[in-house]
């Protein structure tokens, strides 16, 4: 049990029996009242984004959520299928809870893949990846005042913004969080 | 960084922080016209006004050799206006630091902070919320001459558009329950209908949970972020037990004279027609007191010279505070409190 004082946002704490994402808190403290926290919490079987208040003390259950390192094989529409590199056991992700779906999808990559009661509640890939540049334009010359930039599609299907200076076949290193260029 | 080192790269950033002090500029301008005093208080005191929830900053002074008494850090001014309006001071205005302990340094939470609180002889909270407006209005044009910006009435904070052009919107609390919780606000004013109805809002709900935290937690769920967003809101007429120091409404003595101002659903200001009846003072008080050593709070010390005062005949009056960290954050664009001003304690801890 942690004390709601202790909530931050990212932990995954158990509300009415289902894992729930913190995304939200901030600290209310009125004249008229106790002191509480509102957090806004995602369910993170079904998705569902509530909002609720925490009285300071209240007790919340922190869940012990099992996380382990899992290798991209291949997907089809739906699925994403992953292996356990000690057992080599096959499990199918949906692509719906996979952030940006096929965007940072790369075989033999591995990714953190985090479960509750042997169901997968979320899957993280590596916050930067190095992807190969599949195709882009030559940059044009004389209009490179500022931060010029190009789109260039890389070897997962996504396509992004580069600078100028960056070729086809090039390899490239981009945050996955925010879906930029970082560097080459 | 500190903010003194950032300012040293950066002086553009100085412009956020003028913001806070035209404001002052323009409160003090602005009563000066309409012929208010502006009252010095103090910011030691050895009494406080008995109220449940609040968390007082204390130290000790010394007296001659060994004389120590408990003094506390003002959490408002109220008491001093009140005093001197039986002394016959009339319409005045205070602007002074004033303190309350907390559990958190939050974005819109801090121990320390300035706020405006001002007095209107023969007035009630109607009147507040029209000089309420004039005076917003008053310090957006003192800003924009200031900043040599066009004079209007329109603000963005934190991509939101705001327009400050009177009127601007006022519900009843119990409007606000019909609208969002689809409920009587009268027939949930017992404890135990006002448990029930926060069970059925997935509150989690105990026996030690009193009326007004409920509230808060309802409030702060299902009203707060339904208000509107594109004008200043004035929410009034709250119930009795939320106002200790508040005169009751004639026509319906369950629910107080009491105003709230709220932008974007933060509460910035808190106000009404002042209770003048020194026996109910007393036994709110009294009141107050019970219900802070149940919630186990430091015990406070009794201002018996305020009950006193009101003894002698205050004149009817309507008071009202407003946040003045919160206001500049809004003109100033600014997420967080501390960036209002140039010493956050955050910098300290």
């Amino acid at each position: 049990m942690a004390m709601t004082d202790k909530l931050v946002r990212g932990m995954i704490i158990k509300y009415h029996g289902e894992p729930h994402l913190v995304i939200e808190r901030e600290f209310y403290k009125p004249g008229k009242g106790a002191s509480f926290n509102k957090t806004k919490l995602k369910n993170l079987l079904n998705g569902k984004v509530l909002s609720q208040t925490f009285k300071s003390n209240e007790k919340v259950e922190e869940l012990d959520v099992m996380t382990k390192s899992m290798i991209y094989i291949y997907s089809d529409d739906y699925n994403a299928y992953f292996m356990d590199p000690d057992t080599f056991d096959q499990i199918p992700i949906p692509l719906e809870i996979i952030p940006g779906k096929k965007n940072y999808l790369l075989e033999e990559q591995k990714y953190i893949v985090s479960f509750y009661e042997d169901k997968v509640i979320s899957i993280q890939p590596p916050i930067k990846m190095t992807l190969k540049v599949t195709h882009t334009t030559d940059g044009v010359r004389g209009n490179t005042a500022g931060n010029a930039t190009k789109e260039a599609e890389l070897e997962t299907g996504i396509k992004i913004q580069v600078p100028l200076f960056i070729k086809e076949n090039d390899k490239i290193v981009i945050n996955t969080e925010t879906g930029t260029y970082y560097s080459k | 960084m500190k903010t003194w080192k950032l300012l040293r790269e950066k002086p553009k950033l100085f412009k956020r922080y003028f913001v806070k002090e035209y404001i002052i500029k323009a409160i003090r301008e602005f009563f000066e016209e309409l012929n208010f005093h502006e009252l010095e208080s103090p910011i030691l005191t050895c009494t406080l006004p008995q109220e449940r929830y609040l968390d007082v900053l204390s130290t000790t002074i010394t007296f001659r050799k060994n004389k120590k008494y408990k003094a506390y850090l003002i959490p408002s001014t109220e008491s001093f206006n009140k005093k001197m309006l039986v002394a016959g001071l009339g319409n005045h205005f205070v602007v002074t630091k004033v303190f309350r302990d907390l559990e958190e340094v939050s974005s819109h939470h801090i121990p320390e902070f300035t706020m405006l609180e001002w007095y209107t002889v023969g007035k009630n909270y109607f009147d507040l919320m029209t000089t309420t407006e004039k005076l917003i209005i008053f310090i957006k044009k003192f800003l924009d001459k200031k900043f040599g910006r066009e004079q209007n009435l329109n603000l963005i904070y934190q991509g939101q558009k705001i327009n400050l052009k009177s009127p601007w919107y006022r519900f009843s609390v119990s409007e606000l329950f019909e609208k969002f919780l689809k409920r009587e606000l009268r027939s949930v004013l017992n404890i135990n209908a006002f448990k029930e109805l926060g069970k059925n809002l997935d509150l989690n709900i105990d026996k030690n949970d009193d009326w007004q935290s409920i509230f808060e937690r309802i409030f702060a769920i299902h009203i707060e972020p339904n208000l509107p967003k594109e004008k200043p809101v004035f929410v009034y007429d709250y119930p009795k037990i939320l106002c200790p120091l508040t005169k009751e409404k004639k026509t319906d003595p369950d629910f107080c004279e009491k105003v709230e101002l709220y932008f974007l659903g933060k509460e910035i200001g808190n106000g009404y027609t002042e209770l003048t009846d020194p026996k109910e003072q007393k036994r709110r008080f009294l009141e107050e007191k019970e219900a802070r050593k149940k919630l186990r709070k430091e015990e406070i010390k009794f201002d018996h010279d305020l009950i006193e005062a009101l003894k002698l005949g205050i004149p009817e009056v309507a008071g009202i505070g407003i946040g003045i960290d919160r206001l500049a954050m809004i003109f100033a664009n600014t997420k967080n409190i501390s960036d209002v001003n140039y010493f956050p304690l955050t910098e300290e801890i």
